[in-house]
């Protein structure tokens, strides 16, 4: 049985190459992927959520911790599509119309790819009609929208709206997320959950994932 | 005790000429007219000229601003550099011709003239800021870590290149508003703040105050708590203590080593926006308590959003007056 600690190590350092190289091993020796993916480099990265939670960890860090995930994942994601295994979840990710900045929609990104999600990340300034037809066409079932910008905060529930509009409301769960977000500010517009931070993104994305199973 | 209030007035001086942040971002005539009507509704202590204050040197050294509509901020979409050796021979700009520094500076002369009494001051941007612009906050947070020496150097460098515009703004007669966003935890750790960006930050708040005759203010932004010695290493006059961090913490250590540093406490932006006046007194009331009786502290805000209510402002200047009334 091949040792794949230093999997979760290298993740956890943030090594792509020898995550990449690992797992490349593992897969060749006959490990399930989704032994890999769940054993390994899920629990990583969550690891990962825990330290920068703790300020062990800073963005630096996630980013290259998500850079080693998403690297070793290229290799396994083929193979776990191929065989049908289904991701925890598939999430539309964006930073909303008029707002143009991208660290902390990139890194929910990053970290939801790490944590087993499907991720569809249609980059800054993202239209309503974006987002819905992201939705459509990868029958997502979660929409997280980033917003640097108090301008651009109402953009958020103008999103919401659009999807009620579309008639799709009722199919995903609408996460916001961004430095001038709240709380108070999610449950306004109506949203289903907000985090401010990555790792906090993940959790609620898994929390759903767990209530929808 | 009277407690100064201070807003910080970038893009929301647009708000006043009911123009975009974009077309009063490049125009002098508009920039002028967007801060002189600012100062005569809050006459605050510092006029920083600008509106995406940011971007400026990026530009200057060839960095493409993206023209954006609405009320959405002037941003750089594309990294200018792609290694970090390109960033390590990066020329000097020339304040006079490259990007919009000329303009910013003719602006701030000409508001200084209507002005005499007001501190108008040129926005200098801390070298992690232009690295930020220059290379992708991404990208100089993998940077940061992986070649911690050589991002240490880009760092440098751009430190000192930006005497040159320290330079232009003192012949100018103006002075400098030096600000370095996000080199801060959560973005660096302490300990890679340290290493990568404190050498930058002493080196080129040394140059600013060589240039102007005295030491210049360290607007930085994120948790500075954990970093609140170092920042104080670099010979600052003047810090913000930021809602990221711990205020508390933060005024009564500087009060107990540094007590002739000012300190601005910035209000919750949120509460600065926020349309209900109870949670808007709530805001001051809290910094008033973290601020007591030292006098080494004003309160402020962050950089007030484009579509905060004057209103807003005015009813905070005027609680803040209210309720520190002895030497009002």
């Amino acid at each position: 049985m091949i040792d794949m600690k230093p999997l979760y190590e290298a993740v956890l350092k943030g090594d792509a190459a020898t995550a990449r190289a690992l797992t490349e091993q593992a897969l060749a020796s006959g490990m399930e992927p989704i032994t890999v993916v769940k054993e390994f480099m899920v629990p990583a990265m969550d690891e990962v959520g825990r330290r920068f939670e703790c300020n062990e960890y800073f963005v630096p860090e996630l980013l290259l911790a998500a850079r080693a995930m998403k690297a070793a994942l290229e290799l396994v994601r083929p193979l776990l599509v191929k065989s049908g295994v289904e991701p925890q979840g598939r999430v539309v990710v964006g930073t909303v119309r008029g707002d143009l900045h991208d660290i902390g929609k990139n890194l929910v990104a990053a970290m939801l790819e790490g944590g087993g999600f499907e991720v569809v990340d249609l980059g800054v300034n993202v239209t309503p009609e974006k987002f819905i037809e992201a939705v459509k066409a990868k029958n997502a079932n979660i929409v997280a929208l980033s917003a640097l910008l108090t301008t651009t905060m109402p953009a958020m529930r103008a999103t919401i709206e659009a999807f009620k509009a579309a008639g799709l409301r009722d199919q995903v769960k609408i996460f916001v997320g961004g430095a001038p977000i709240t709380q108070k500010f999610a449950d306004d517009i109506g949203a289903d959950g907000y985090s401010e931070n990555a790792p906090g993104a993940v959790t609620l994305a898994k929390v759903h994932a767990a209530r929808a199973a | 005790m009277k407690i100064g209030f201070t807003p910080a007035v970038y893009e929301h001086a647009a708000r006043f000429i009911g123009r975009t942040p974009w077309e009063v971002s490049r125009d002098a005539a508009l920039m002028f007219e967007a801060h002189r009507r600012a100062y005569l509704e809050y006459r605050h202590q510092v006029i920083a000229v600008g509106i995406d204050i940011y971007n400026l040197e990026a530009e200057a050294y060839g960095a493409k601003i993206e023209a954006c509509e609405g009320d959405a901020i002037p941003a750089i979409h594309r990294p200018l550099l792609t290694s970090l050796e390109e960033g390590l021979t990066l020329k000097p700009f020339d304040p006079q011709r490259d990007g919009r520094i000329a303009m910013v500076i003719a602006v701030g002369q000409r508001l200084k003239r209507e002005f005499p009494e007001a501190d108008v001051r040129i926005p200098v941007a801390g070298p992690f800021s232009i690295a930020f612009n220059l290379r992708g906050i991404s990208t100089l947070c993998e940077d940061a870590v992986l070649r911690a020496e050589d991002t240490a150097k880009l760092l440098v460098r751009l430190a000192e290149n930006q005497a040159v515009l320290c330079r232009a703004i003192a012949s100018a007669g103006l002075d400098v508003a030096f600000f370095e966003s996000a080199a801060a935890p959560p973005i660096l750790s302490p300990n890679l703040f340290r290493e990568v960006e404190l050498p930058a930050l002493k080196r080129i708040l040394h140059i600013a105050a060589e240039c102007l005759g005295h030491a210049v203010p360290c607007i930085m932004g994120g948790n500075t708590y954990p970093i609140l010695d170092d920042i104080l290493s670099t010979g600052t006059n003047y810090l913000v203590c930021n809602v990221e961090t711990n205020q508390a913490a933060f005024v009564a250590s500087v009060w107990r080593t540094h007590p002739h540093v000012k300190i601005r406490v910035n209000l919750d932006p949120g509460v600065v926006a926020c349309s209900e006046p109870k949670r808007i007194y709530r805001g001051v009331d809290r910094v008033l308590e973290i601020i007591g009786d030292r006098t080494n502290c004003v309160m402020g805000t962050g950089a007030l959003p484009l579509e905060t209510p004057p209103e807003n402002v005015r009813l905070i200047r005027e609680y803040v007056a209210h309720s520190t009334p002895c030497a009002a």
